[in-house]
């Protein structure tokens, strides 16, 4: 009886230290939200750009200081990943 | 998928079969790291070409009358860093554009060591929560300066959302800074410990979208960033 209830906290606790994998993969889903503004954005600029060429360097410009913003959010997610599946 | 990871582990040559843990060790003052290491080869670096310039270069430049392509390029980097800065900060641009001009160099050539082998400064945690505690401390500091008493009417309202949004500045500009260049360092680390003996090519291009594009862009973010805090509080 003992030995059914030490095996049993045992394979408890080894299912509960198991779930680094799961939430390094949880933690992933931070890219979703990156990805779709990196192209909302995108998408934004080349109609600008469409309608204005000349401005197409300042466009441009504006593009990619509001891209680090975004891939920085990915980015939190991608390192938080890292930490959880290591430890 | 396994196997890679069991070789990226082999490769980088820490064992017990885990992701090696890539932080660095935070004991200063008894410990060497790689932060030290470079962080100091990069600021000797820095001075030594800003005396060569100053020495050399500078006298020479006065005399002539067309610039060459590295006074230009100079001239156009610390004009931007002015030119921002009296726009955001007004007249404390003169003490402000300086430093910013130091950090970002640190910054820039620090994350360009990576592509030498080193480990960049920026992937200690250490570092780059000083650079956000510097632009914390001019925050308060040109905030009070500039406004003297006034400078405490912005808690009058509620002491609650000012204070937050006040105290997370220097902990968001540093996990800005550090998540950015450590997700390239660990992402071109596994590279090249899957890749083993064929690592040819594919780093390269993995390089410039780690590497060189957070260079770049964490640069100009910290230096646009700090300003417009600086900015908000003087203003």
């Amino acid at each position: 009886m003992l030995i059914a209830i030490q095996s049993l906290l045992s394979a408890v606790s080894l299912l509960l230290e198991s779930f680094g994998p799961i939430g390094a993969g949880i933690a992933m889903f931070t890219g979703v939200g990156a990805g779709i503004g990196i192209g909302i954005m995108t998408g934004k600029a080349v109609e600008a750009i469409g309608r204005q060429p000349e401005a197409s360097g300042k466009i441009r410009a504006a593009l990619l200081f509001g891209l680090a913003f975004a891939e920085m959010t990915a980015l939190f997610g991608f390192l938080i990943a890292i930490i959880i599946y290591s430890a | 998928m396994s196997n890679a990871l069991i070789i990226a582990v082999m490769a980088v040559g820490e064992d017990e079969g885990r992701l090696p843990s890539l932080a660095p060790d935070t004991i200063a003052g008894t410990q060497l790291t790689w932060t030290a290491i470079t962080a100091s080869v990069v600021v000797v670096l820095i001075l030594l070409f800003a005396l060569i310039i100053r020495v050399f270069c500078i006298p020479r430049w006065r005399k002539k009358r067309t610039a060459g392509v590295l006074q230009t390029v100079l001239e156009s980097v610390v004009g931007m860093f002015d030119k921002e800065g009296h726009d955001a900060v007004g007249h404390n641009a003169k003490y402000l554009a300086p430093w910013y001009i130091g950090c970002c160099g640190l910054i820039f050539f620090g994350t360009l060591t990576e592509l030498f082998g080193m480990r960049p400064p920026l992937t200690d945690l250490n570092v780059t929560l000083a650079l956000g505690v510097s632009t914390f401390i001019f925050m308060i500091f040109f905030g009070i300066k500039e406004k003297k008493w006034r400078f405490f009417s912005r808690y009058s309202k509620g002491l609650f959302i000012p204070i937050i949004s006040d105290a997370i500045v220097p902990f968001s500009m540093a996990l800005r800074l550090f998540c950015s260049v450590f997700s390239g360092f660990v992402i071109m680390h596994l590279l090249y410990g899957v890749m083993g003996d064929w690592a040819v090519g594919v780093p390269a291009l993995a390089a410039v979208v780690t590497t060189l594009f957070h260079a770049i862009m964490q640069t100009y973010v910290f230096m646009m960033l700090s300003y417009a805090f600086i900015g908000e509080m003087t203003e």
